[in-house]
């Protein structure tokens, strides 16, 4: 048998639909356990309502001073917090966009550069090569060849 | 005719201040009686209880209609009680002067106390056993607590608790018969 323990305080609340509460009380009508809890449920369901402690009052005029106090510094803590993320957003805006042009201005070629010196600077590694070639024989006498063509 | 609470909290929401003296006046309290009852200490309850109102004229817009006005500013406030403990519990911890947070937990604990038998025709005896019940009430684990007080002092619907708690309404139906089980089985009636 399936006793509906969980569902008695529920019963004794008036927490059940029409259907749930005509299940337990067909349960309740066979079983004496279930009606034992029951009772026990609805003895200290009965003692803890009898007896609740009362709460100390406290000066509701000063509470209530103490809330108004409470909300306005809230308030103002609000009214700086709501410019914060829009002073920080354009802060990084600006941040962002220096880095960029910094980034760019790396890159971009200097234009104090003359064209001979543009075509060293474009050329070097070829250039640093064929200092290493000039050791080599061939390349040592290569101007005399285009000498002897010419003639 | 006077105004719902629900038109107050929309009004709220277009920061009427009217509207929000009327609720403070309505609720301040049961929502101090709440939060005493839970937390059992006057500062404590000034500070939450005047913190949750704080947190209704903050988040009066993101009120639905939903539900009742009571049932959401209740959610409000017992939700910050409960943090509160949970703060209490490891401040103490902290500090070396703890009790487990969730005494239901450690069932073991009240089932080695002699159950006690009182007689209801005896005053004194009477007494004391309710002082001993609401100890007991006390002790119980925060959700199992909430429930018990939103029931038997504040009258809601097992719906209604579920509602607050945010959790299901079995859930709330289990944490009550826990925790009146073991408060039946404190004051020997089982």
């Amino acid at each position: 048998m399936n006793h509906p323990t969980t569902e008695l305080i529920a019963y004794l609340t008036e927490a059940l639909s029409p259907d749930e509460r005509a299940g337990i009380d067909a349960h309740l009508a066979i079983c004496a356990d279930c009606r034992r809890e029951r009772d026990g449920f609805a003895t200290v369901l009965a003692d803890l309502r009898r007896s609740l402690p009362t709460a100390p009052e406290p000066h509701w005029g000063r509470w209530q001073a103490e809330l108004r106090g409470r909300l306005e510094a809230r308030r103002r803590r609000w009214r700086w917090r709501r410019p914060l993320p829009m002073a920080l957003s354009a802060a990084l805006a600006a941040g962002l966009l220096v880095i960029v042009w910094i980034g760019h201005e790396r890159q971009a070629p200097r234009p104090e550069l003359t064209a001979m010196e543009e075509v060293v600077v474009r050329e070097y590694p070829v250039l640093e090569r064929l200092d290493l070639l000039e050791d080599l024989e061939l390349i040592h006498d290569l101007d005399r060849l285009a000498t002897r063509g010419e003639g | 005719m006077e105004p719902s609470d629900e038109v107050l909290c929309q009004r709220v929401a277009a920061r009427d201040e009217a509207a929000f003296d009327t609720l403070v006046t309505r609720y301040q309290q049961r929502a101090w009686r709440l939060a005493w009852s839970i937390l059992r200490d006057a500062e404590e309850a000034r500070d939450i209880s005047q913190e949750a109102f704080v947190r209704l004229y903050q988040t009066a817009g993101s009120f639905a209609g939903r539900a009742r006005f009571s049932t959401w500013f209740y959610r409000i406030l017992v939700n910050l009680c409960l943090d509160h403990r949970r703060r209490r519990w490891w401040q103490r911890l902290a500090t070396n002067h703890h009790e487990p947070p969730d005494a239901a937990a450690d069932e073991s604990l009240i089932e080695r106390l002699p159950a006690e038998r009182y007689d209801p025709t005896d005053a004194m005896e009477r007494e004391r056993a309710v002082k001993h019940l609401w100890a007991e009430v006390e002790q119980l684990a925060p959700q199992q607590r909430a429930a018990v007080l939103l029931q038997v002092q504040e009258e809601l619907s097992t719906r209604e608790i579920a509602a607050v708690l945010q959790c299901s309404e079995a859930t709330v139906r289990v944490h009550l018969h826990r925790a009146l089980a073991r408060l039946r089985k404190t004051m020997g009636k089982g």
